[in-house]
């Protein structure tokens, strides 16, 4: 036998739900012992055979989907990025833990994508300290109080994120360091491309927003990783290539559409795409499968709507940024979207 | 491709110095015993009958001495003698000579599944050629030197059923059988070829009736080869069904054939020279549709179509959701297996992960063939609401299994789903009965 099965097995008994010693943390021991050796468990029921992927593997795939954007991250914004993570990971870990004590049940992956996500949406200069009452928030009040995984309606890391902009505005709008500047490199502007273009209509060149040159969210600035990992993330067909499509497409075809009628308050389309944290928002955000429409046609329209409400807010509000708040907002029509869908098809449907 | 794939081979399993013949299957109970216990019987005399499914017959394969105490619900037949192939009884015709005859148990209604009243004269007949689901016996095995009889069948079922509409499954491929089977099927002007990908579980035959238009219209027939060629025997030569071809396939299959046996041959011969391994699963029909057979089951029972043998787990695999997985057949593409389409793997009845809630990743929506959305239907039918299930397809549902064996949180969605057209439909009965 594996000596560290053998491990887990000596040490099974103090962790026994009913005798144990330390039974309040049976969930943590349960889930350790799972990650290194898959349960026994046969199936019960038909079908007698089942399909290898499980939640750890799709919400690993989803993980190798960031690495791009997180390894740019470290490249351009330091190792302080990485710290981020960890205080991500900790805090978040710690909430789902402790909700999975009190609950008696098992830990969910889920939040390792979560608490990936969230720092790479945080201006690179956030104090670690907001890192964690942000995903502290976010996993609190956005996933668990919902009744945790697979019941949340919002994107626990986007609901971290807002509690953060509006209790912490000062910070989260001026935090934006240069890349490269930790290693000695000179800034190249003062803002994100997005807030240039709108306070002096000045943009960006294409090619140094495609790899990353420029300020902005930690994980946003370098494109062509977002556009690698999240095309890797539709290939595995870990995320629908719907929402991308049609979130993309519409933000771009508005922009097209928007810059020849109204130039200098709309940005063009190729700025739209690139200029912010769409490309991010669309590929690895508005793709959360539980926040999201299931059906087919409902992830088109909800991509959609998604590009039409960030055009709109990032051209007539007063924020330079709209991908965030359009992702939320459509969280909450997702089962609307959902309901109106499966009503046409099934006319007569009373869900 | 999977290692247990039953061969083309198909074999006579050796005589049985003992039957047990189920008085049970998977839609059918004969409860109205007509035999004594001690009686001797001749082969093919009727043992009992289903009361509840129009009085199918259940035939006695061999001659030999019935004893009804044996084996609880089983007729046990005693130094059964080899086959004779005298049996003929031509006193009855029509669809009341299959089912005198014991080719009844092969039909069944499109859109419910039961057996059909043979009194009510069908709307339309589907017959499928293939059947898909892992392990199962095949068409293409059934039909290769049973041609004649199978073209033979189809007349007489056109015949039988007068002007209902005729459709035949076949599926979408060239190989020398299946130019045969079109050669065959172009002479007969009274039938419509309906070619399906060899997919699973397309060729079933509810799939096939939706497909075709005709899930409004009750009712409709459908049947399988099998049933095809039961209908040549029974109709043509009056000759009673008394032996059925089933597979003996899956990873655990000692070896991997097809074989035609008699219904109540031991379950026992079967395991001890076919099974290889313990402990090892027998399950009564395919790896993704079949129902595991029980202790109490002692013999092959009327509707089996194959014994699929499959390995229990007992391993705790290291660090699985990490190995790139170049040996795992996958429905998504989340496994390196992408990169070599073409290698064979051993399954087992592992779970292959921890129970997990939905999170609408959309995988059984996009496995399920009927189009339908398993999750929201499951959800429902977990909250007992059968009418808002029935409203977005329950009655779709094929039964095939893929939106469990696709769920990544593990989630028993097809056994749920199952449940609950079961419910409902009583349900439904019990109200048309009130009123």
């Amino acid at each position: 036998m594996n000596p560290l099965l053998k491990l887990f097995e000596t040490m099974r008994p103090l962790f026994d739900e009913k005798k144990g010693v330390f039974r309040v943390f049976a969930p943590l021991f349960e889930t350790a012992e799972n990650i290194f050796f898959y349960p026994e468990d046969c199936t019960k029921n038909f079908p007698h055979v089942r399909d290898p992927l499980d939640l750890k593997r799709f919400m690993g795939t989803a993980i190798v989907g960031l690495l791009p954007c997180l390894a740019a991250a470290v490249f351009f914004f330091g190792p302080r990025v990485l710290a981020m993570v960890l205080v991500s990971y900790v805090v978040g870990g710690i909430v789902e833990v402790s909700f999975a004590i009190i609950r008696k049940g098992e830990i969910h992956e889920g939040f390792l994508v979560t608490g990936m996500i969230f720092p790479l949406v945080l201006p690179p200069e956030t104090p670690l300290w907001v890192v964690g009452v942000g995903i502290f928030f976010g996993t609190f009040f956005g996933k668990e109080v919902f009744g945790g995984t697979g019941r949340n309606i919002f994107n626990p890391a986007l609901v971290g994120r807002i509690f953060i902009t509006i209790a912490f505005p000062a910070i989260m709008t001026s935090g934006w360091a240069s890349p490269g500047a930790w290693r000695g490199v000179e800034a190249v502007t003062t803002a994100t491309p997005m807030a240039v273009m709108k306070t002096q209509g000045e943009m960006t060149p294409l090619i140094d927003l495609l790899l990353g040159c420029t300020r902005g969210s930690v994980g946003e600035t370098f494109h062509l990783g977002i556009i690698i990992g999240g095309i890797y993330l539709m290939y595995t067909k870990v995320t629908d290539w719907r929402i991308p499509v049609s979130y993309i497409g519409t933000a771009a075809v508005l922009g097209f559409v928007g810059s020849l009628a109204l130039p200098g308050r709309v940005a063009p389309a190729h700025f739209q795409v690139l200029g912010g944290a769409l490309l991010f928002g669309a590929m690895f955000m508005a793709t959360d499968p539980v926040t999201s429409p299931f059906t087919p046609s409902g992830k088109l329209v909800f991509g959609a709507l998604c590009g039409l409400l960030t055009v709109l807010i990032r051209s007539f509000s007063g924020y330079v940024e709209g991908v965030m708040f359009s992702i939320v907002i459509m969280n909450a029509l997702a089962p609307l979207i959902d309901h109106i869908v499966m009503s046409i098809k099934y006319r007569e449907a009373g869900t | 491709m999977l290692e247990g794939k039953p061969s083309a081979e198909i074999r006579d399993l050796p005589e049985p110095e003992i039957l047990h013949v189920p008085i049970f299957s998977r839609r059918l109970s004969f409860d109205d015993a007509r035999v004594e216990d001690g009686q001797d019987v001749a082969e093919g005399q009727v043992l009992a009958v289903d009361p509840a499914n129009f009085g199918t017959a259940l035939l006695a394969p061999r001659a030999g001495t019935v004893r009804l105490d044996a084996a609880a619900r089983h007729l046990t037949i005693e130094n059964p003698k080899p086959a004779t192939d005298a049996a003929v009884d031509d006193s009855v015709s029509g669809t009341e000579a299959l089912v005198r005859l014991g080719a009844w148990p092969y039909f069944a209604d499109a859109a419910t599944g039961d057996v059909p009243d043979p009194a009510a004269p069908p709307k339309a007949i589907v017959v499928t050629t293939i059947h898909l689901d892992a392990f199962l016996v095949r068409g293409d095995v059934q039909l290769s030197g049973a041609l004649d009889a199978f073209g033979e069948g189809l007349g007489l079922l056109h015949s039988l059923a007068g002007d209902a509409a005729f459709h035949l499954v076949v599926p979408r491929l060239s190989s020398e059988l299946a130019s045969r089977i079109k050669e065959l099927t172009g002479k007969l002007s009274w039938l419509q070829a309906l070619e399906v990908d060899v997919r699973y579980p397309f060729g079933n035959c509810k799939l096939a009736a939706e497909q075709l238009g005709l899930g409004e219209q009750s009712p409709v027939w459908t049947l399988g080869v099998e049933g095809v060629l039961a209908v040549a025997a029974a109709l043509g030569d009056s000759k009673p069904c008394l032996s059925r071809v089933i597979s003996i396939g899956g990873p655990a299959a000692a070896k991997a054939i097809h074989a035609r046996v008699v219904p109540g041959y031991p379950i026992e011969a079967i395991r001890s020279s076919y099974v290889e391994g313990d402990p090892v699963r027998i399950v009564n029909g395919g790896a993704l549709s079949g129902a595991a057979l029980g202790d109490e089951q002692h013999g092959v029972d009327v509707e089996c179509l194959g014994l699929t043998m499959l390995p229990e787990n007992t391993e705790r695999e290291f660090l699985a959701f990490a190995q790139p997985g170049f040996g795992k057949h996958a429905f998504t593409r989340t496994f390196a297996s992408v990169l070599r389409p073409m290698f064979r793997e051993r399954y087992s009845t592992a779970v292959r992960g921890e129970p997990r809630p939905c999170v609408q990743c959309g995988s059984c929506s996009r496995a399920c063939a009927a189009g339908l959305t398993p999750f929201l239907i499951a959800h429902l039918a977990d909250r007992k609401r059968l009418d808002d299930a029935a409203g977005i397809g329950l009655g779709k549902c094929l039964n095939c299994g893929l939106c469990s064996y696709v769920c990544l949180s593990k989630r028993e969605n097809s056994q749920t789903i199952f449940d609950a057209i079961d419910t409902y439909r009583k349900e439904q009965a019990a109200l048309v009965e009130q009123a």
